[in-house]
């Protein structure tokens, strides 16, 4: 089995769940965005996060708005929607869950 | 030195030298075919066109060089990394190469007179010699300084490094046609399979409030497949077609040729004498016009000749999609010299007995 494999398939899992925390408290766009998940080395490449934000744009969970910038093309700042909100209320109880629950088997072995 | 091109990346303009351009294209091109089946394609390409721009403006170069395109591609990712887990094929996909596209050029840098004989070398994979034998055997036929100057007209020449890269890119042969087919049968089935998977995903989500949504989708989906579909036969019957064309045309440009050599030699050089020799003297005397018959086999030859020549030149069209046209006072220009000929094959044919 490789092992890069398995640890990007990890990081795929908690990706939604965690473009969803960064956009909690603050409306980014893309590449702040990509800042946030790249301190955290969550991502490898830039490409992954694009069909993700598309999918979750297209789930009701995010809408984006357009804004002119000085430095470069127009930046497409997301926002959360109260249906993200509630889709990530609901992830953190999950994840709390599991971290629990992998905390317990892993000091056991 | 380099050529550079100008391009728009989400309305920004960018001046980008030639090999980083066919670089990029190329690498926007495979994540366009990895996303193929995923919803929102366009919108996640915009939204990656929007990143380089973004990328490239923070350079603050002038020029964007093929180094700033492979940075820009290591950061970004290959294609495969931007399919998600659900919506990721399963199949194995063909791996991201440059320049995969073949087309048939001209070739500048290794000519003898227009560089025809080595560009359908570089297109077919045969050594530029034995093309060149070819053409030179077939010279004593005529046909081919015909076939050669048309070929030398509607080709193009590959002046840039782009296409040059197309020249020489994969051979067509026919282990690439058959690996054409396949996948182009593969992207067929998958719109099938994509048909009953998201048809049994509506079904459980929405029951029969979403029927309609479903039938919609059902429908877009069957409506791609069968246009995959038609366009993969269509293309097949139209290099089929053109092959049938230019072969035909090929054999009666061939007959024209030989019974204008030969006719003229006839009726110029030994007229009459032939009809003296034993075997012969049946025949009758085939020249009677006030005319010297020159005239008559060249207006016999011209309104044959153009009609299967300007069906050789649409059906290399049909077979090569990068081939130049004609410019239309080349056209009018033909269209002219045939009427002529025509008309005077005509009344020379009234006339001459």
């Amino acid at each position: 089995m490789n092992i890069e494999n398995t640890k990007q398939q990890m990081r795929k899992g908690i990706l939604e769940y965690c473009i969803l925390a960064v956009l909690k408290d603050q409306d980014l766009y893309a590449s702040e965005i990509l800042e946030h998940l790249k301190q955290a080395k969550l991502l490898v490449v830039e490409g992954t996060l694009y069909p993700l934000l598309t999918r979750l744009k297209n789930a009701d969970l995010l809408h984006y708005r357009w804004e002119e910038s000085t430095s470069g093309p127009p930046r497409k700042y997301f926002t959360l929607t109260e249906e993200g909100v509630a889709f990530l209320e609901e992830l953190k109880i999950t994840w709390n869950e599991l971290q629990h629950a992998i905390n317990t088997v892993t000091n056991k072995s | 030195m380099k050529k550079t091109l100008t391009i728009n990346l989400s309305g920004l303009v960018y001046h980008i030298d030639e090999d980083a351009y066919a670089k990029l294209q190329d690498y926007l091109d495979s994540i366009k075919a990895y996303l193929d089946n995923t919803l929102g394609r366009d919108e996640i390409i915009a939204d990656i066109e929007n990143r380089i721009a973004e990328l490239f403006s923070s350079k603050n170069k002038s020029v964007i060089s093929i180094e700033d395109v492979e940075e820009v591609i290591a950061i970004m990712g290959q294609p495969e990394d931007y399919v998600s887990e659900e919506d990721a094929p399963k199949q194995e996909r063909p791996h991201f190469t440059a320049s995969s596209k073949k087309r048939l050029y001209r070739d500048p840098d290794n000519q003898v007179l227009g560089g025809v004989c080595s560009g359908i070398g570089h297109f077919t994979g045969i050594d530029p010699v034995w093309v060149r034998l070819i053409f030179l055997a077939l010279l004593f036929s005529g046909v081919s300084a015909i076939f050669y100057f048309v070929l030398w007209i509607i080709i193009p020449k590959a002046i840039s490094i782009s296409q040059k890269l197309e020249m020489k890119g994969k051979a067509a042969t026919f282990n690439n046609i058959e690996d054409f087919v396949k996948e182009s049968y593969q992207n067929v089935k998958e719109d099938l399979k994509n048909v009953k998977f998201k048809g049994a995903q509506h079904k459980a989500q929405e029951g029969a409030k979403g029927f309609f949504a479903f039938l919609g989708e059902l429908f877009s989906a069957l409506f791609k497949a069968i246009g995959r579909l038609l366009s993969l036969i269509g293309e097949i019957v139209g290099k089929l077609l053109g092959v049938i064309i230019i072969g035909m045309t090929l054999a009666f440009l061939i007959v024209i040729t030989v019974s204008f050599i030969v006719g003229s030699f006839i009726d110029v050089h030994i007229g009459n004498d032939i009809l003296m020799l034993p075997g012969f003297q049946y025949m009758e005397s085939s020249w009677g016009g006030p005319y010297h018959p020159i005239f008559y086999h060249i207006s016999m030859m011209l309104t044959f000749g153009i009609p299967a020549f300007s069906l050789l030149l649409v059906a290399l069209q049909l077979l090569f999609k990068n081939m130049g046209r004609l410019s239309g006072s080349v056209k009018i220009g033909m269209l002219a010299v045939w009427m002529i000929a025509l008309i005077s094959f005509i009344v020379m044919s009234l006339t001459r007995f």
